[in-house]
């Protein structure tokens, strides 16, 4: 019963919402002369479109295409990621000297990398993925670092004090105390990962949620091209939801002990 | 880092004798020296307690440190069964004071406690059966399985100590180990290290700046005080290894030694 | 030779090792960094020279460096610029004009946590540059368009740090606000804002950078005048040198404004905390 309370309460102004738009944009539709109204279409439309398009499979094709990538690009992110910001980490000298250079990389507008890349590679998926994954990375990186950094000296000690070998340090002590600032910067790299796949697909490509939003637009299909948008912000949210919940599961221990 | 002389020998009690000579730790920050103690000697035979006492501040935590090698010291030796020491040893078991925060949250108290040991190889059903043991020795049988955060201080404390024991030191080094508990605690941990001490014979430093706590446990206080830290005074305690909290305390014998170790401090 | 035992023995003890290590002295830092760029540009050089990475993508350091110093003498570089900031911060500006009070309001609401969770998260995670298509069907390539993308995509973290920020304005603050009546207004200006401040700003620093990225990746794809699209046409012409001169100032632009944001968030937040002293001290 409380869950279900509590799944009203978040569910009545979104369905609110949506009900109205349905019907003020049917009423619009039909009683404006505006010629530019093809572009904004009543909720029917799209949802008609997002039926046609999800029936003849194209839909499906392109999503799992983007998804690909962006899931693709993350894990090389994750990897260069966490190695190499384990790497400065562990090291005081690393950290200090490095820092500039790594905030400054952090700060340069990585989706103007995508033209560059895809330029000199073309407009296949491979190049997408190394977008995504250069672009990704910073956070992850400078994340890692951070918590490497914020390992508690007690904790420190009692690896020194207990001899433990280097590999054991790293995987049952380094990097599970790590582990809460690395999700939170997978978790920031996540929505970037989504941007630049969208930038990269509008950019130059033949596949993909983002290419099929700008196909659309350019045949002047509005339904379609707004019905394409929707998903893309759809895909967004059930990537976060989905990291939310593996975030809760690997770091139960975390969230119990901050009480 | 760790034994310079490499002869493999047998664990036996004769083996575990800790000496200290001469021992000094000066701290140099560009141009700065700071001579936090000097000239610090200790014999601590295999099964004897020895507390360190001193005002707060005086180096009491910086002399364990460099006993169980986390620090290296800028004058003297140290040696375990006489062989010289320079860095941490399988023989000595560190109780920090941060007992909570040297626990690993994402681990339950077996897991911690079994840790070390799987650094030094020993197999997983071995290494679980230590733990479980070393659990039971300290009183938690049976509280294998709930995490550090789920326990109050007594019993993380616990757990910090069967670490210690499980990892086979012959030598537990605690810094205030009970410090941070209420006093009901505090007793039962006291009682406990007083066990630990006649049941498996190891030997035990234990730095506090609690009179009472340094003048029941151990058979030698060493009193550290003076800036640079020395020590004034090596006050021996003569009541036996049975003790408890209410007879023993009532003891002449117990107010004379608090009293002559609470007058050295004040010095 | 006296020996004053007295006083701490330096001369007499040997010490291995100097506890500060060079990096820490604050030439040693400059000089490490310093190195550690040079290292980088030589790496650089070396893969340029050995055509590692295609010249259309990897132009050699110094045609970079040079685009990056000439772009400086050209006119029409600080007019692209000018026009991208002026974007940016426009909508910037609307952003805050909308989302605090907006956000302000929703905090104070606890029923409004629950109702409104779905769409803030929804919104949270939409990537906003994906509007970018319908933004052209409906209003054509204009700054105006680039305006409302930008707003769209920064009044999230705005919003959602203002809502942040007002939930955790102190209840036993507000009631007692409450219980002597202050009338709304003040009870925003002197007793809410403040208190929320801290998180707008940290909302209005994360929406500063993200202004002028959202901005540069609108001109890039829909060429809306600006430093993306000024950009853009340099790798259509084939010059990669010059766009990863526009890169690179980008990312200075970037880092610029960050650090304005920054001076005035630590401003106003020492202003606060002034005002609370005083309060106090009243």
């Amino acid at each position: 019963m409380k869950t279900l309370k509590a799944g009203i309460e978040q569910a009545w102004l979104p369905i609110i919402l949506v009900l109205v738009w349905w019907i003020a944009s049917e009423w619009w539709w039909h009683s404006t002369t505006d010629p530019k109204k093809v572009f904004l279409p009543p909720l029917s439309q799209i949802w008609g479109a997002f039926v046609t398009e999800a029936a003849s499979g194209n839909l499906a094709a392109n999503t799992f295409a983007s998804l690909r990538n962006i899931l693709l690009g993350l894990l090389v992110a994750v990897v260069v990621g966490v190695a190499v910001g384990t790497a400065v980490g562990s090291s005081r000298a690393a950290r200090m000297l490095l820092n500039p250079y790594l905030q400054f990389a952090r700060s340069v507008p990585q989706v103007a990398l995508v033209p560059i890349i895809i330029g000199a590679f073309g407009l296949t998926w491979l190049p997408k993925i190394w977008a995504i994954a250069i672009a990704c990375v910073w956070p992850i990186l400078l994340n890692t670092v951070d918590g490497i950094r914020a390992i508690d000296p007690a904790v420190q000690d009692m690896t020194k004090a207990y001899q433990f070998t280097r590999p054991l340090k790293l995987v049952r002590v380094t990097l599970p105390a790590a582990l809460p600032q690395i999700m939170a910067g997978i978790r920031v790299s996540l929505g970037i990962a989504v941007v630049v796949m969208v930038v990269s697909e509008i950019y130059g490509s033949t596949e993909g949620i983002g290419y099929f939003i700008n196909y659309e637009k350019g045949l002047y299909r509005g339904p379609e091209t707004w019905m394409a948008t929707l998903v893309v912000g759809l895909i967004g949210y059930l990537l976060s939801l989905a990291f939310l919940l593996v975030e809760k599961t690997t770091l139960r221990w975390y969230h119990e002990s901050a009480q | 880092m760790a034994i310079v002389d490499t002869a493999p020998a047998q664990r036996e009690k004769a083996d575990t004798r800790l000496i200290v000579k001469d021992l000094g730790k000066t701290y140099v920050t560009g141009k700065d020296a700071h001579e936090i103690f000097r000239g610090v000697e200790l014999d601590v035979e295999p099964g004897s307690i020895v507390s360190v006492v001193g005002p707060s501040g005086v180096g009491k935590t910086t002399l364990l440190r460099c006993l169980a090698g986390l620090l290296p010291a800028t004058t003297g030796t140290i040696s375990v069964g006489g062989r010289m020491v320079t860095g941490p040893v399988p023989e000595m078991g560190v109780v920090f004071q941060d007992y909570s925060r040297s626990l690993l949250p994402w681990m339950h108290s077996r897991e911690n406690v079994a840790l070390p040991l799987e650094s030094k190889g020993v197999r997983k059903a071995e290494r679980n059966r230590i733990a479980e043991e070393a659990l039971a020795a300290v009183g938690l049988e049976g509280a294998g399985h709930k995490y550090p955060w789920q326990m109050s201080g007594g019993m993380q404390q616990r757990v910090a100590i069967a670490r210690a024991i499980a990892y086979q030191a012959d030598i537990l080094l605690m810094d205030e180990p009970f410090a941070s508990v209420d006093a009901q605690t505090r007793f039962d941990l006291e009682d406990l290290a007083l066990d630990l001490r006649r049941r498996l014979g190891v030997s035990i430093v234990l730095v506090t700046h609690d009179i009472d706590e340094a003048v029941y446990l151990a058979d030698q206080v060493v009193v550290l005080s003076g800036k640079p830290a020395s020590v004034v005074d090596l006050v021996e305690v003569d009541l036996g290894t049975e003790r408890d909290q209410l007879t023993t305390k009532s003891l002449p014998a117990f107010t004379e030694a608090r009293s002559r170790v609470l007058r050295q401090i004040r010095r | 030779m006296l020996i004053d035992s007295a006083r701490p023995a330096t001369k007499a003890v040997r010490v291995p090792t100097p506890e500060t290590p060079w990096y820490r002295t604050r030439a040693g830092l400059l000089l490490g960094r310093v190195a550690v760029g040079v290292f980088l540009v030589l790496l650089w050089w070396l893969a340029d020279a050995l055509d590692v990475l295609p010249d259309t993508l990897l132009p050699s350091p110094l045609s970079v460096a040079n685009a990056f110093v000439t772009l400086t003498t050209e006119p029409d570089f600080w007019f692209a610029m000018l026009q991208t900031v002026s974007n940016a911060l426009i909508a910037l500006a609307l952003a805050l004009v909308v989302g605090i009070p907006i956000g302000l309001v929703l905090g104070l609401l606890p029923k409004a946590e629950r109702a409104t969770r779905f769409l803030l998260d929804l919104g949270r995670s939409f990537p906003v540059i994906a509007l970018l298509p319908v933004m052209i069907l409906l209003l054509g390539v204009s700054s105006q368009m680039e305006i409302l993308v930008i707003f769209l995509a920064v009044l999230w973290p705005v919003l959602l740090q203002t809502i942040y920020g007002s939930r955790r304005l102190d209840p036993v603050v507000r009631d007692t606000a409450r219980v002597y009546r202050f009338t709304l207004p003040i009870r925003f200006l002197k007793v809410l804002l403040p208190a929320a401040s801290p998180f707008i700003m940290t909302g209005i620093r994360v929406a500063g950078s993200l202004s002028i990225l959202v901005a540069m990746a609108v001109e890039l794809l829909a060429w809306t005048p600006g430093l993306g699209s000024d950009m853009g046409r340099a790798l259509v012409d084939e010059r990669p040198e010059i766009a990863l001169g526009y890169f690179f100032w980008a990312g200075v632009l970037g880092i610029a404004l960050n650090a304005l944001l920054q001076f005035l968030e630590d401003k106003i937040l020492v202003w606060n905390a002034r005002a609370d002293q005083g309060a106090t001290n009243a």
